[in-house]
């Protein structure tokens, strides 16, 4: 059985790159909370956030339209937004709902860290 | 200009900029060209922004304004306390930017419900394209309830398969009682936040149960089309759950059949291949198994200068009914290194099969020894009388003299011996032949069968080819209900 509750951590790496680690469903609590980490960040200063997605399994509309609005608003900032470890599944949902045109989608941490540090 | 900046903000609104900005933007406006204290935006009676400005108090209680709007079907309000009255062009201004925050609004959900109605269509794609779990139906189960739960956005979700009182997959806590998924099993349950829907066309393969959609705001009512979306969901997983198990009967049968043809061989390995070559014997050893694996066999066995002949017809049929007769010859072959008298060895094989068969299972079973200077000893276990067929076409019976093997062990076979003369003719065979029946069900019986030894002189070969013709012709093309198998030995000494 599934858990439904979230398990989220997030932490200021050097040069300024934002990990959020989410692992559970991704609703509207998910999502809520992998916001409240991303505004946390950018607080701190961060631009460049990454969201590492190993773990999680489902995603709902209601935290895809969350990621989007996360989305917007880095990109309001001219910040960068990249996903790693993402499930078959979610890859293609994202594809599908548009979250792969201004965030870019890796299959590991280290790759998406490199691409925000422009390696 | 403050007009100016309306339009430059209608501008953004078509842009794709934060919304919430543009209301406080445009809140910002009014106070600027009214000197109010507060402005207020309320949608649909709602407030969403509000703004405070630097006016005197009394002025702000001294007077309200409030303008209304009705933009793509919904309702705005813009709220001042106190200040001069707004202009009509700044009201006229409002409108435009409020219309165009609206219509940004409604371009962005369009574009999400197209994307999220592809993302309907993908999954039902997908659906299709990868049942790959077909041998694990709990992953399957999973696989698709994961679908629904993303699409349909809820917190609870569970699947029970057959008549499971675990969910084979689920997210949170189960969702109803035992009772409620008995009854929903019966007649799908429909309720504001919960739903269950029965799984199975014909026969009932499973529950589906959800609960409590999300929304942005808390939790909402099941639409219509949320139920639609759970049905047609339902049905996928009946389909794939029907074709799973249609795919799993298919594999079992096929995993039978192979099973059958080993088995068919080994026994064909157990049992002789060619009958000895011996110069005072012609044997003929054939037999027309009903189903792969017989539960007829046979023996023709070199012992010394004896020959020996066995054969055995276990009850039932198939594997089982196979095995045991392959057990009981590889006992012969064990025990007649000891030299045991014919009517003790039916006895130590009757003791084994006693001890080794667990449900009803026995053995008829004869067998005969014949000495190179053709004294013949025969036993008779419950099995159908060895034939004789002397020179003259007298045929004598040699009937059983105690229980089939495996019901009791009780011991006390007879012996009996007989003196065989050159062209003499011994017959050993199996009820498929006495019980082969004709169309209207007779069967064929013993009196025919030593009516076709009587009148068909010749060898052993001649006599084995008359037998299984004779069968075939009573039978007019039906196929046997049992095996058929016989053993014919002519005596040339």
């Amino acid at each position: 059985m599934n858990e439904i509750q979230i398990s989220i951590s997030h932490e200021l790496l050097p040069e300024q790159i934002g990990l959020v680690s989410a692992q559970g469903y991704i609703n509207n609590d998910g999502g809520q909370a992998v916001a409240d980490a991303v505004r946390t960040l950018m607080g701190q200063g961060s631009r460049r956030i990454l969201v590492d997605l190993k773990g999680t399994t489902i995603i709902n509309s209601i935290g895809v339209s969350i990621l989007l609005e996360i989305m917007e608003t880095l990109m309001k900032e001219e910040g960068r937004l990249a996903f790693a470890n993402l499930t078959p599944t979610i890859e293609k949902t994202f594809e599908i709902m548009g979250l792969n045109q201004f965030a870019s989608i890796h299959r590991s941490r280290d790759e998406a860290l490199n691409s925000l540090l422009g390696r | 200009m403050i007009s100016s900046e309306l339009f430059s903000l209608a501008e953004s609104a078509l842009g794709a900029s934060d919304p919430g900005d543009l209301h406080q933007r445009l809140l910002d406006l009014a106070l600027r060209q009214s000197g109010a204290g507060t402005s207020e935006l309320l949608h649909k009676g709602r407030m969403i922004a509000r703004c405070t400005g630097a006016a005197p108090r009394e002025c702000v209680e001294s007077s309200q304004q409030v303008f209304h709007f009705r933009i793509l079907e919904e309702d705005w309000s813009l709220k001042l306390e106190g200040g001069r009255d707004l202009d009509a062009d700044f009201v006229g201004g409002a409108r435009v930017v409020l219309q165009a925050i609206s219509l940004q609004d409604a371009l962005k959900r369009a574009r999400f419900d197209t994307r999220f109605h592809l993302w309907e269509l993908e999954v039902i794609r997908s659906i299709a394209a990868n049942i790959k779990h077909l041998d694990e139906p709990e992953k399957l189960a999973g696989e698709l309830l994961g679908h629904l739960i993303a699409l349909l956005g809820v917190r609870g979700a569970q699947v029970y398969l057959g008549d499971g009182e675990k969910p084979a997959a689920g997210l949170g806590e189960e969702i109803l009682s035992p009772d409620e998924r008995r009854k929903a099993r019966d007649q799908a349950l429909i309720e504001e936040t919960r739903m269950a829907i029965p799984l199975g066309s014909t026969e009932n393969l499973g529950l589906l149960v959800l609960a409590e959609k999300e929304a942005r705001s808390g939790i909402e009512a099941f639409a219509d089309q949320d139920r639609r979306l759970v049905e047609l969901f339902a049905l996928q997983m009946t389909v794939a759950l029907e074709y799973a198990a249609f795919a799993r009967k298919s594999l079992e049968r096929d995993r039978l059949e192979r099973e059958l043809q080993v088995a068919a061989t080994i026994q064909r390995h157990i049992l002789p291949q060619e009958p000895p070559k011996l110069p005072d014997f012609e044997i003929v050893a054939r037999s027309k198994p009903c189903l792969h694996v017989a539960g007829d066999t046979f023996d023709t066995i070199e012992c010394g200068e004896d020959l020996v002949l066995a054969i055995t017809d276990v009850s039932g049929k198939g594997v089982g009914a196979g095995l045991i007769a392959s057990g009981i010859h590889a006992g012969i072959r064990l025990l007649l290194g000891e030299d045991l008298y014919l009517s003790d060895l039916t006895a130590r094989l009757n003791s084994y099969l006693c001890g080794a068969t667990d449900d009803n299972r026995f053995a008829t079973f004869a067998m005969a020894r014949i000495s190179k200077d053709g004294r013949l000893w025969a036993v008779n276990a419950g099995h159908c009388p060895i034939l004789v067929r002397k020179r003259n076409s007298e045929v004598h019976q040699i009937v059983s003299s105690g229980l089939p093997l495996g019901i009791m062990d009780l011991g006390g076979y007879r012996s009996e011996e007989l003196q065989l003369e050159n062209g003499d003719l011994l017959l050993l065979y199996t009820d498929g032949f006495t019980e082969a029946e004709n169309p209207e069900g007779e069967e064929f019986g013993l009196s025919r069968v030593i009516e076709t030894l009587e009148r068909t002189p010749g060898g052993a070969e001649v006599a084995a080819d008359a037998l299984f013709n004779a069968i075939d012709d009573y039978a007019e093309g039906r196929a046997l209900a049992d095996d058929a198998t016989l053993v014919v030995v002519e005596y040339r000494g």
